[in-house]
């Protein structure tokens, strides 16, 4: 019986003590002293929160540059993220969703994988990085899932340099080429496109030796891409430079492979008021010019309260690749995360081709129920006409409701 | 009548030199602390250990690893800790501040204005010091904070550009430390107090080795910042750019 009385006597021991380690100490007469004659507050110990007494301490210099110190490891590091989600939604035909509308597909959909990287750096010129993704099922199912949808390397290039001021990645490495956040017409050297309803994640890159030379502010970089390449004839370029000019920084590059069509691309980036602004624009050259042009902004607004975290981003594309004609797309998504300084999260998507009319909007709302574990509700709404863009099932309008959940996913 | 005049004159001359002096004063603290905090023929590294206490998400630690060359407007922050925002990094150069996210290997322009990385600290606590461009004096006076005789100053933004319109500051009167900043907005709202109660002396420069943020509007809620591994040794040309945050990180 006194055991059980000693254990939540020594818990709340244990808990005090953790606190009083972890709690920042604010008391200013405890950081500063007091003056003679004034009384202390009982309890604070000065000497003992303000070490010796004294205000400034003569600092040891660490002479070894910390720079370099960063750029090299004697082990090998391991890292990535890892992932488990599941989602079940459910498809209906016509906006009145479960009301009333047929349903036409309830599809349940499993993510489950892990992106591993290594990380090995030798010295502090010479750095070696791989990184592999693996996602279920781990198998071939009867043959119908390749090899490189069960394990499949994103990444896998060396960095080395010539003095300290020319550098060279070589190997497969995503490529920082467009400023478009949801589309990135200019972008011709990576192998993935930025999905808009993901538009953040990172793209899947070609096999490649970049160059960069920078230059203050500025910087000058050469890409040889050898992806697909099956001669030295096929083996594309694409050289680029980026200017700052006050608070607006310009890029200028160009693409140039036997065979395929010469572009040209130009971005801009800066900031207006508080918002971010990007535009980029791209040509072509295929017996007659073929433009394209996109611009959006991006902002963010914090309350000191961090009752109203917003994040608004919108995007206008114009696609003048098309050979028949011309095509115009938005995009745009808001998101109010941390709802009132709740765990709840509130977002909204849209996408639209604006030529033809169709386009969907998804609203959805997240739920951070414990750390590691996140729920949410989103219902995505598909408009247009049956048979375009966004709507080319037979169904015209769809409506789809899902729930997801992340379950113990992070990085590691 | 003449005499009335006299003394007139006099007491003029006396009020508005005292003015004139006081102003004179706060301008030379304003201008010794900027002088003090930036490493203007130097190269400052450190690594910031911040721990963030929030009543609602408790405690958590970040560490940064910066590199600064204030005689250019430049640095670096690079995030050591926590594992899921390592390898995030900070490179200003003039106006220009540049986020890299290692999930997307995109680099971002930001706002001076933001907070830091999820902290109570902004990040203009970080870069060199430029008060006595940034503010102008409304008020000095002399008083104490704990054993130490500090000038007390009011400030007022002289532009937008800052991140808090309105402060007021203790400074220490023998070697101009600022001990204790209260920040207010535009209205005169208390959002935040500094506390700065250690300093560190390198080479000729004291720079504050403990900052703690306290966050007036959510109570419970501050960020205490600790320095180590203070370093002044020149630091490459490249660490300045978008390669080396690249080639650091993963």
């Amino acid at each position: 019986m006194k055991r059980i009385l000693l254990i939540p006597f020594l818990l709340l021991m244990i808990s005090s003590v953790l606190l009083a380690q972890e709690s920042i100490e604010t008391n200013e007469e405890a950081l500063f002293g007091t003056a003679e004659g004034q009384d202390a507050v009982a309890g604070s110990d000065e000497e003992s929160l303000f070490g010796d007494g004294e205000l400034i301490s003569e600092v040891e210099e660490k002479q070894e540059n910390l720079s370099t110190v960063l750029l090299t490891s004697e082990n090998l590091e391991i890292g990535g993220r890892y992932r488990f989600d599941a989602s079940s939604a459910w498809s209906f035909n016509g906006a009145t969703g479960p009301f009333g509308a047929d349903l036409i597909d309830d599809p349940l959909t499993l993510d489950l994988g892990a992106l591993v990287f290594l990380d090995a750096r030798p010295s502090e010129t010479f750095r070696v990085y791989g990184e592999v993704d693996v996602a279920y099922p781990f198998s071939d199912q009867g043959g119908t899932r390749e090899f490189d949808e069960v394990f499949h390397v994103s990444e896998l290039f060396s960095d080395f340099q010539f003095g300290d001021a020319v550098f060279f990645r070589a190997g497969k490495q995503t490529i920082n080429w467009g400023v478009g956040y949801f589309f990135s017409p200019a972008d011709l050297l990576n192998v993935t496109e930025i999905d808009p309803e993901d538009p953040e994640a990172e793209l899947e890159g070609p096999v490649a030796i970049k160059i960069q030379a920078p230059i203050g502010a500025h910087n000058l970089y050469l890409y040889t891409v050898f992806e697909d390449a099956a001669s030295i004839d096929e083996v594309a370029l694409a050289p680029k430079a980026e200017f700052v000019i006050g608070d607006t920084e310009i890029g200028l590059g160009a693409f140039y492979r036997a065979g395929d069509a010469p572009a040209a691309m130009t971005t801009l980036t800066t900031s207006l008021l508080d918002f971010s602004i990007f535009v980029e624009g791209i040509v072509s050259y295929d017996e007659r010019f073929f433009p394209s042009a996109t611009a959006g902004f991006s902002y963010r607004f914090s309350d000191d309260l961090d009752l109203f975290n917003i994040s608004v981003s919108s995007q206008y594309l114009y696609n003048g690749e098309g050979t028949d004609s011309e095509l115009h797309y938005g995009a745009a998504s808001a998101s109010w995360s941390g709802m009132f300084g709740s765990d709840f999260n509130l977002g909204c998507f849209w996408l639209g081709n604006l030529s033809d009319g169709s386009g969907m909007i998804a609203p959805s709302l997240s739920w951070n129920l414990i750390e590691d574990l996140d729920l949410t509700l989103k219902a995505s709404y598909r408009y247009g006409g049956v048979g375009d863009e966004y709507t080319p099932t037979p169904a015209g309008d769809t409506m789809t409701l899902s729930v997801s959940a992340g379950f113990g996913g992070g990085s590691f | 009548m003449k005499n009335r005049i006299v003394v007139f004159i006099l007491l003029f001359m006396i009020v508005a030199g005292a003015l004139f002096a006081a102003e004179l004063d706060g301008e030379k603290i304003l201008r010794a602390i900027d002088e003090q905090r930036n490493f203007t023929d130097r190269d400052f590294s450190s690594v910031m250990s911040m721990i963030r206490e929030d009543p609602e998400e408790g405690v958590e630690k970040k560490v940064v690893q910066q590199f600064r060359r204030d005689g250019e407007d430049k640095f670096v922050f690079l995030f050591l800790e926590p594992t899921v925002q390592k390898g995030q990094g900070y490179l200003r150069i003039d106006d220009n501040l540049w986020f890299y996210d290692p999930e997307s290997r995109k680099f971002s322009h930001t706002s001076m204005k933001e907070q830091f990385g999820g902290t109570d600290a902004r990040n203009s606590d970080f870069g060199a010091s430029n008060m006595i461009e940034d503010y102008c004096i409304l008020s000095i006076e002399e008083g104490t904070l704990g054993k130490y005789s500090v000038y007390i100053l009011d400030l007022e933004a002289r532009h937008n550009e800052v991140t808090y319109p309105k402060r007021k500051i203790w400074v220490t009167r023998d070697r101009n430390l600022v001990l204790k900043s209260k920040d207010y907005s535009e209205t005169g709202r208390l959002l935040r107090t500094s506390l700065f109660p250690s300093y560190a002396k390198a080479g000729d420069h004291y720079i504050a080795s403990k900052m703690i943020f306290v966050d007036e509007l959510v109570e419970g809620k501050k960020t205490s910042i600790t320095l180590s591994e203070i370093s002044l040794e020149p630091l490459p040309d490249s660490v300045f750019t978008k390669s080396y945050i690249e080639r650091v990180n993963r």
